[in-house]
């Protein structure tokens, strides 16, 4: 995986064209109106169907219509679970070849790649742009950051985090999951009880930043 | 109505080529962008050559000004579309943010000043989009 923050709002010149009016607003107020563009590379299309599911933010990602998918093997998101266990192991790559057979065969049969692509894993790397203002970055954070989330896409959510605490620290000192920004777990029942050891994690990113 | 241009994310119109190739090309969207950020004659052919259908490509950017404007001009603003984003910082003065898709999906749609305004501003960040519109615009 790979996250490369491509643009940001400029947030100091937001604020010095507010003072010349000689308006003082607080920070947060410009959540909804700064935006940032990153690029996200070599994730797995299981993770991208998470991601799209925060529908306040723009996404363009690679088509599987337009884009062939070339040696499969070396093109796929693997997880420890299965690349530490040797049954998962030889269970996952047997598949992964058979799959692969499959969808050569299919496009050589002059299938198009917008149905070839039907018989693909959800394990295969995909790559996209997504841009989120300020104010659903905030809510991203605080539901991807979180312990409960899904490993892959708690890994996209840090990274993205990383990137734009590098750009505007101030603006996000607060960010991270749920627990962190609210003091609070949210999660009932299912909460993983390490709220602690979550507010170092972050303190720590925020202090690396 | 007056409108002011405050800001808008930097690399607008290599971002927006950058998404129109990360759909169809099998390369990274870093590389990519990388590539076009030195070859402004692919930006501008990417950009002129543009079918604007679902437009999402235009999304990858966000632009700000200051709006003088009655609670009613705002109001106006908000009900053509409402993926203009107003905060009212005093009576009669709005911060105002939007994407591109929604700015050009306004300028094609409405007239007045405000369509004037919003046009003529583009000119800073996105001067090939500008150029197209006002092209279809001298076209009728």
């Amino acid at each position: 995986m790979k996250v490369e923050l491509l643009s940001a709002s400029p947030i100091a010149q937001l604020v010095k064209a507010l003072r010349a009016r000689s308006i003082e607003v607080p920070l947060d107020m410009l959540l909804p109106h700064v935006s940032f563009t990153f690029a996200v590379q070599d994730i797995s299309r299981a993770c991208s169907h998470q991601l799209v599911r925060h529908r306040v933010a723009s996404y363009s990602q690679q088509s599987q219509r337009f884009v062939e998918v070339k040696a499969l093997e070396k093109h796929v998101v693997v997880p420890s679970t299965i690349s530490n266990s040797e049954k998962a192991y030889v269970t996952f790559w047997g598949l992964l070849k058979e799959t692969q057979r499959a969808y050569e065969d299919l496009v050589g049969f002059s299938v198009p790649m917008e149905d070839a692509r039907f018989v693909l894993p959800n394990a295969t790397e995909t790559h996209l742009l997504v841009t989120m203002d300020g104010q659903e970055l905030f809510h991203f954070f605080g539901l991807r950051c979180c312990n409960r989330a899904q490993w892959e896409i708690r890994l996209l959510a840090d990274s993205m985090l990383r990137e734009v605490l590098r750009v505007a620290p101030e603006l996000f000192r607060k960010a991270g999951p749920y627990c962190y920004q609210r003091g609070r777990c949210e999660e009932g029942r299912f909460s993983c009880g390490r709220i602690k050891e979550v507010k170092a994690k972050y303190d720590k990113m925020k202090e690396e930043a | 109505m007056k409108l002011q241009l405050i800001g808008f994310t930097p690399h607008l119109e290599e971002v927006l080529a950058t998404a129109v190739l990360t759909t169809t090309i099998g390369s990274t969207p870093s590389k990519l962008f990388s590539r076009v950020s030195n070859d402004p004659k692919r930006v501008k052919s990417l950009i002129k050559g543009l079918q604007l259908q679902h437009g999402s490509v235009l999304e990858h950017n966000r632009i700000n000004w200051l709006l003088e404007a009655s609670d009613e001009e705002a109001l106006n603003l908000l009900l053509k579309s409402k993926f203009f984003n107003l905060t009212r910082l005093r009576p009669g003065l709005w911060l105002l943010s939007a994407n591109l898709r929604t700015i050009v999906e306004y300028v094609r749609s409405e007239e007045g000043p405000m369509r004037d305004a919003l046009l003529g501003s583009m000119v800073e960040y996105a001067p090939t989009m500008q150029s197209c519109l006002e092209v279809k615009n001298r076209e009728g």
